[in-house]
């Protein structure tokens, strides 16, 4: 099989993940398990396009669960920064008001003074350009993170399925 | 063979325990200073991972989770259960049907709750989340276990 081919179904089901989580109202049901769900299809589609017999190796699944992942991770950083770009707002900016509130209300000292100071130097750069470099660091990482981790839960349970249910056909 | 499987499991169970202590710590520790200057930190970092929708938390003294209730009872259900397998039980494989009972039962809710009924059930959803996550514990464990320390024996 060719090598570039071979991640196309992980990278397929990165940027579907990404996308779905973009869309209002279907996170709430989504919730976590979006990320899993599509470590488990790409596996799933994998087999399909291949039309491979074989069982899936656990190495398989870890590769494509935390490939799932960081494509997700990858894609909805993508698009958060365009959103934001388009714009100039985001939840972040909208709930730094709020944040900020709570921190002051509990006289934190020096520690919270520079978070705010840190949160206020983010939200500031996204209204005048629609762009924080600081902001865009946080999420990737953050993106990165959890979305490989359950990516490779996802993967490794769908491996788990789809080869007990080969072996009952 | 033994001991790094346990030294394996206690390592996932301390990992879990970290991930539960970040939502739960403002509930846990009655709103303290610290747990309400995390608060935004954790808020932003847990937001990838749930909708953390306000009519879909569990509270308690004014204080919620920092994930919704499906959400809590998957995590609780998985480090419960890393935690049960701490201690050396005899070694069964999880049949395919209890993972598949379990699926079939939280997406139920996740429609019935959604879809279907006006309010939301938090006691289902936290129940059904706490089965879905303890069975996706046992059987990614299993997989890595397999993948990793049979690969380490040979």
């Amino acid at each position: 099989m060719n090598p570039s081919k071979q991640y196309i179904s992980p990278l397929v089901c990165g940027f579907g993940a990404a996308v779905l989580s973009i869309i209002p109202g279907l996170k709430p049901i989504a919730c976590c398990l979006l990320v899993p769900f599509a470590a488990f299809f790409s596996l799933y589609l994998d087999q399909k396009i291949n039309r491979q017999g074989e069982a899936i190796t656990s190495r398989k699944a870890v590769t494509f669960g935390l490939l799932t992942g960081l494509f997700a991770a990858l894609f909805s950083t993508a698009f958060d920064i365009l959103l934001t770009l388009v714009t100039s707002t985001n939840d972040f900016v909208e709930a730094l008001p709020q944040t900020e509130a709570l921190i002051r209300n509990y006289d934190l000292g020096l520690m919270a003074e520079e978070t705010i100071k840190a949160l206020k130097v983010m939200a500031s750069d996204i209204k005048d350009s629609g762009f924080s470099g600081l902001y865009v660091v946080t999420i990737l990482f953050s993106n990165l993170f959890t979305n490989t981790i359950f990516g490779l839960i996802g993967g490794l349970l769908g491996m788990n399925y789809l080869n007990k249910k080969g072996n009952k056909l | 063979m033994r001991y790094p499987r346990i030294y394996f499991r206690f390592i996932v169970f301390t990992s879990l325990l970290a991930w539960c202590a970040g939502f739960t710590l403002n509930v846990f520790t009655n709103g303290s200073d610290i747990s309400i200057a995390a608060t935004p930190l954790f808020n932003f970092f847990y937001d990838n991972v749930c909708h953390q929708d306000n009519d879909k938390i569990i509270s308690f003294n004014g204080f919620g989770f920092l994930v919704c209730a499906r959400c809590t009872g998957i995590y609780i259900g998985a480090f419960v259960a890393s935690f049960l397998l701490l201690f050396p039980l005899q070694k069964k494989e999880t049949p395919i049907k209890i993972f598949s009972l379990a699926s079939f039962l939280l997406l139920t809710d996740v429609l019935l709750n959604n879809l279907v009924f006006r309010s939301y059930n938090k006691i289902s959803a936290f129940t059904t989340g706490i089965f879905f996550g303890s069975i996706c514990l046992i059987i990614v464990l299993n997989v890595l276990e397999k993948h990793f320390l049979m690969k380490a024996e040979h």
